[in-house]
């Protein structure tokens, strides 16, 4: 981390106050720091969907250059060139094998350590998982090495699913085999959390910035100030624009901690979330929005539920709990409320993509410079498959994949050989991520 | 397991090329004693061969898989190693896929079509594994050991092997030197080594072929069978023994000799050499029970295969009472893993 004392501005500038210590996005007056230090940074993140999908409405049947998608894949449509679709992978220890039931335990828990999952409720063991595989690598060249992100509170302890601790289905990043870390689901926390609150001030300095209402970018001013002076007109623009979307978040924030105070029946939701799903979800992705155009880390994790979750979605004219509809037996309406649940997931994603894609970052854009998988441990929710996963990478990792994309692999493929290739891009050498047998081929055509 | 139900049967990972007569009948053996459930076929890993021999052990699997699939594992037990490119179908294949019923359908039932449609061969077979308890899987290597080789990669696939293999049969045919060295070298359950000897020994004849598959109307197997040489012809039956053997192995048709080495020698031929200090044994049939052993694996070929009987749905206080038991279990597991946690370590010393 350097402070403001060169013409060009180092990469790793941070705007410091009282109690806050604010990234900077990459800016021209960088460049010839970043000539140095090489190309836009390579970003990976993984969205995690709990019960699994209606498989009926996701399928596209035959490989190649993607066409009309399917009803779920619908609201991707205006960004089909930036997706690959990959169909018929695997995460074997998420299966049933001689166990028996536990599956949405052991769907989150194998997904992305693609490990075996200990039964037990006190005793934790399972692998770490690809995410943490990546941090350990390239974390240490930022602020965070990475961040999990929830949108569900977590629970750490009990007995979430036949003799599977809660930790298994409420955690997607393990950073141990037996150390999960738990996601960040409260936005006021995560907002302190990017904004290195935590980790530059003492409890009494937040306290009293908090009571007297003031803006983090109100700490910082002096340091903007300074900043500013060294930019150019458009790098000038550019800053404002971010350190608006900064403080439009932070508003967001005080406004979710103003009404999020009503907690319906059945939700599992920590104070200080917006009562609406789709701005609680804006929300927390705008905050990973800012942390990886200002570097803060490079890999994350969204939970989008725990597996098992039983959120409703009256929004969308859905008040049934999603796992209990999920066990559908075939049933047309409950599968059509699946769809409709499956596809509103896919439109928030999406609509955090179009805003990577919108945002230029040297000669191309951000989503062009990341890697976003998108998926879950379960395909048929009903039955519990674990096999034919529903998988979109989004994103070209800066020119390492060709999207626009339907991939089938051969059956039994572990998903955890995409996390190893999403791995190698980031470069992270080792050789195998949990049970991965190899990287995924094909999914660059140069 | 799972819970109550019949002991667990052997699984069978059968790494074949399908390349020789043999080969079909003892895939028609192993589904039709799954089929009478003495043995689960784990995974068919074809390899060294084209896309026409996946669905042609698609379709005689579908002949004796007339119910459900057996767990909720959804085995997908069909692979092939598409790694390089394939070789044309042969004629045996074509002479099963080709043929049609009165609407212009295929006659024999499959749902490979296309390469995805199988499974990536090291990853089926090393999972494969995963579905069985300790001790209860046999691997029989009918093809070159690549790919068995390419599983000892895998992270934690050797002890795998070790916790699930009881017995690696080896049949020979011609090897991948490298691979099948490495296989011997590391492999960590009993190796049992299946000569072309066992085969001559007990030779199918070629007469019985239509007999033995009656009471289908045609079959996958059958029409293999006549297009790959002119009829009558017999044909060597190692694959059909080393299938036998591995469920049954007790059966008192085969002999194991004393201690051996295999080796595999540069032009990939492979060779059993007796050796008080080896780790395998050779696999032979007992020239008395030749008869015998040919009539038991007609026997279990001419058995018409049956749908299992329907699983009853169980009434809303059985399940109540079955997860009450889990509950139970899984606390008296917790109990136990708490208690050898607490326990002090061993020392050499008493504390006073």
């Amino acid at each position: 981390m350097t402070m403001i004392t060169k013409k060009a501005l180092a990469r790793r500038t941070f705007l410091r106050g009282l109690g806050a210590a604010v990234a900077l996005p990459l800016l021209d007056s960088m460049s010839p720091a970043m000539a140095a230090s090489g190309p836009a940074p390579i970003r990976a993140a993984w969205f995690y969907v709990p019960n699994g999908i209606d498989m009926r409405n996701w399928v596209i049947p035959e490989p190649g250059s993607l066409a009309k998608l399917p009803q779920i894949l619908q609201p991707l449509s205006s960004l089909k060139d930036e997706i690959l679709v990959l169909s018929n992978l695997t995460a074997n220890w998420g299966r049933p094998l001689l166990v028996g039931a536990g599956d949405h335990g052991r769907a989150l828990a194998a997904y992305m350590t693609g490990s075996f999952v200990h039964q037990s409720v006190s005793n934790l063991k399972l692998g770490v998982s690809a995410d943490q595989i990546i941090a350990n690598v390239v974390g240490k060249q930022t602020m965070l090495p990475s961040l999990e992100i929830g949108l569900e509170e977590t629970r750490q302890a009990g007995n979430c699913d036949n003799g599977y601790s809660c930790a298994y289905a409420y955690n997607i990043a393990w950073k141990t085999a037996t150390q999960p870390l738990p996601p960040v689901s409260n936005p006021r926390s995560l907002f302190e959390r990017l904004f290195g609150v935590d980790n530059f001030t003492s409890p009494e300095d937040r306290a009293r910035r908090l009571a007297m209402r003031r803006s983090i970018l109100d700490s910082v001013m002096d340091s903007t100030k300074t900043v500013q002076a060294k930019l150019g007109p458009v790098d000038r623009r550019k800053l404002d624009e971010y350190l608006t979307s900064v403080r439009q978040v932070e508003q967001q924030v005080a406004k979710a901690e103003k009404e999020g105070v009503i907690i319906e029946p059945g939700m599992e939701k920590p104070f200080g979330v917006p009562p609406d799903f789709a701005d609680y979800f804006k929300l927390m992705t705008d905050m990973l929005f800012i942390a990886f155009k200002a570097d803060v880390t490079r890999v994350a994790t969204v939970m989008i539920g725990r597996e098992g979750s039983n959120r409703p979605y009256p929004e969308i004219g859905i008040p049934d709990s999603h796992h209990p509809i999920t066990h559908h037996q075939k049933n047309p309406v409950l599968l059509d409320k699946i769809s409709a649940i499956n596809t509103y997931h896919v439109k928030l994603f999406a609509s955090f993509l179009q805003k990577l894609r919108d945002t230029p970052e040297g000669d191309s854009n951000m989503l062009h410079n990341s890697m976003i998988c998108y998926g879950s441990g379960l395909s048929d929710g009903d039955t519990h498959l674990h096999d034919e996963l529903p998988t979109i990478l989004a994103g070209r990792g800066g020119n390492f994949f060709t999207p626009g994309r339907h991939i089938i692999y051969q059956r039994e493929t572990p998903v955890t050989n995409l996390f190893a290739t999403m791995a190698q891009r980031m470069g992270v050498t080792s050789e195998h991520i949990g049970d991965s047998t190899g990287r995924l081929v094909d999914l660059s055509l140069s | 397991m799972q819970f109550g139900g019949p002991p667990p049967v052997v699984g069978i990972v059968y790494n074949t090329t399908l390349s020789r007569a043999d080969a079909a009948l003892a895939l028609a053996l192993l589904y039709a004693l799954e089929n009478k459930r003495e043995a689960r076929v784990a995974s068919v890993a074809v390899t060294e061969n084209g896309l026409g021999a996946a669905m042609f052990a698609d379709a005689v699997s579908r002949v004796y898989q007339l119910g459900p699939p057996p767990n909720a594992n959804r085995v997908l037990p069909i692979g092939l190693a598409a790694d390089k490119p394939l070789p044309a179908d042969g004629p045996s294949f074509k002479a099963v896929l080709d043929r049609v019923d009165e609407k212009g359908e295929p006659l024999f039932r499959r749902q490979i079509r296309r390469i995805p449609d199988t499974a990536e061969v090291t990853a089926l077979m090393r999972n494969s594994f995963t579905y069985f308890p300790d001790g209860m899987v046999t691997v029989l290597l009918s093809a070159p050991a690549t790919y068995l080789a390419r599983v000892l990669d895998y992270p934690g696939a050797l002890e795998l092997a070790k916790a699930k293999v009881r017995t690696l049969i080896v049949s020979e045919c011609k090897q991948d030197p490298a691979a099948m060295k490495r296989v011997i070298a590391e492999w960590p359950s009993p190796i049992v080594f299946c000569g072309r000897d066992v085969g001559e020994a007990v030779p199918y004849p070629g007469a019985s072929i239509d007999v033995d598959f009656d009471w289908a109307k045609s079959h996958p197997v059958v029409d293999y069978y006549k297009a790959a040489k002119s009829m009558p012809y017999d044909t060597p039956s190692q694959d059909v023994a080393a299938v036998l053997y591995a469920i049954r192995p007790k059966s008192d048709f085969f002999q194991l000799s004393e201690a051996g080495s295999i080796d595999v020698q540069d032009n990939g031929q492979m060779r059993f050499t007796p050796d008080a200090a080896g780790k395998h044994k050779r696999l032979t049939v007992d020239p008395a029970k030749k008869e015998l052993l040919l009539a038991a694996v007609r026997e279990v070929l001419h058995t018409k295969p049956v749908a299992p009987p329907q699983r009853r749905r169980l009434s809303p206080e059985e399940i109540e009472k079955l997860r009450k038991e889990r509950e139970e279990e899984q606390l008296k597991r917790e109990l136990e893993e708490k208690k050898k946690l607490a326990a002090p370590p061993p020392t050499s010393a008493t504390m006073p």
